[in-house]
């Protein structure tokens, strides 16, 4: 039997360790997960994102892996995964770690092994379906649209097809929408230019957004800019305050997220870690009414 | 099938994209074969260059479909995770698209691949 490789997801900056299982133990492996009999919808990959234990993966050496964690055995994208309701091969795979593992990496894990998969699963799906915003914004717009990210990231074509600034405008237009390009400007890619070229498409210029917008008024959106020199080519994109407050954006055909350059949570676009965008070229009013194109 | 290659780095404004040739397709499947898996992988994209991504070519009624994205060495799959551990991939991607990138995209990538 080839060998297997395990590794305990464990660390944040360390390199995560890994050992390997004798030839007995591979079986052994093998045979404990071929006696499973339930089976999940869940990947072991879904793992909201958390400090300290995230399970184990095992590799082989001919790229056979397979992954654990809360109970849930991913056989990987293609098969369906397996449900070990007592966490018993996870707390196998810890007692075959040796030296690898430290003593207080090894109660870490133990203590995190002892919360019942099932009420692990649970956990992750409420964290998955019903999280809620950290309490650090103050909503300001009764019409801004609600952070709905998997509404622009969970289909391919809608993620790849729509920008930054469809997503801040909350149009799914599918065409990479270009400031002022419905109204008839091509705009040129300046602060100004970007600015004059969404004021024709109707958004409305702002200082900043201390006011509050009531039913009908819209919400903010914020415009910055990448300068560029001559080995770079600027660019310009855009945030949107949701209803909770807090900005969200969505950098081009990549994912809508609500964190920062720095992965923190944006409660002011001026003041966020925007970079390459590093020039802030105004806040600005959309409203549902707005045509981009 | 055709395949197409997006140099994601605007937010903006459209990405580049070019198209490969059979050969050069037939290359970044060998190219793909050769690498190493990853138990698990996903690297972390800010703003600015975010690297490539491998498009199947678009059937219009389904829109584009994404085969994988390579990025600071990981290669993102849906069947997992890929390690090209000395960038070989990117500069490959950059290199293959020919005069469809100016030179000045062309330089930013070659800078980021230096990092």
């Amino acid at each position: 039997m080839e060998p297997l490789v395990v590794t305990l997801h464990v660390y944040s900056q360390r390199r995560d360790p890994s050992w390997i299982l004798s030839e007995n133990q591979a079986r052994e492996l093998v045979d404990r997960v071929r006696s499973l009999q339930e089976r999940t919808p869940f990947k072991a990959r879904d793992i909201v994102s958390r400090l300290g234990y995230r399970g184990f993966s095992i590799a082989s050496s001919h790229g056979q892996n397979f992954t654990v964690n809360d109970g849930i055995i991913d056989p990987g994208a293609a098969r369906t995964s397996l449900f070990d309701r007592d966490r018993g091969i996870e707390a196998w795979l810890l007692d075959t770690a040796g030296d690898p593992v430290s003593g207080v990496v090894r109660e870490h894990v133990r203590s995190a092994l002892a919360r019942p998969a099932e009420e692990a699963i649970r956990a992750r799906a409420e964290h998955l379906i019903f999280r809620l915003p950290a309490p650090v914004c103050t909503s300001k717009a009764d019409d801004a649209p609600k952070f709905e990210p998997l509404l622009w990231n969970a289909d391919d074509a809608v993620r790849l097809s729509n920008n930054c600034y469809n997503y801040a405008n909350n149009q799914r237009l599918h065409n990479f929408s270009q400031p002022g390009l419905a109204a008839g400007i091509k705009a040129g890619l300046s602060c100004i230019e970007m600015r004059l070229a969404a004021e024709a498409d109707s958004l409305v210029s702002q200082a900043d957004f201390a006011r509050d917008l009531g039913p009908g008024e819209g919400w903010y959106v914020a415009l910055a800019y990448w300068p560029g020199d001559q080995d770079s080519p600027p660019d310009f994109h855009w945030y949107r305050q949701d209803k909770n407050g807090c900005w969200s954006h969505k950098p081009g055909l990549d994912s809508a997220t609500n964190l920062d350059s720095s992965r923190q949570v944006i409660k002011d676009p001026l003041t966020c870690d925007r970079t390459p965008y590093t020039e802030f070229c105004t806040f600005m009013v959309t409203n549902n009414g707005v045509i981009i194109g | 099938m055709a395949v197409e290659v997006v140099l994601n780095v605007f937010s903006g404004r459209p990405n580049p994209r070019w198209r490969l040739d059979e050969e050069q397709a037939r290359e970044l499947d060998q190219l793909l074969g050769s690498l190493e898996t990853l138990p698990e992988g996903k690297a972390e994209r800010k703003l600015g260059y975010r690297g490539f991504l491998i498009l199947n070519e678009p059937k219009p009624e389904n829109g584009p479909v994404e085969k994988a994205r390579i990025f600071h060495g990981v290669v993102e799959r849906p069947e997992g995770a890929l390690l090209d551990r000395d960038r070989s991939l990117e500069r490959w991607l950059l290199e293959s698209a020919g005069p469809a990138l100016p030179p000045e995209l062309h330089n930013l990538v070659q800078r980021e691949l230096e990092k």
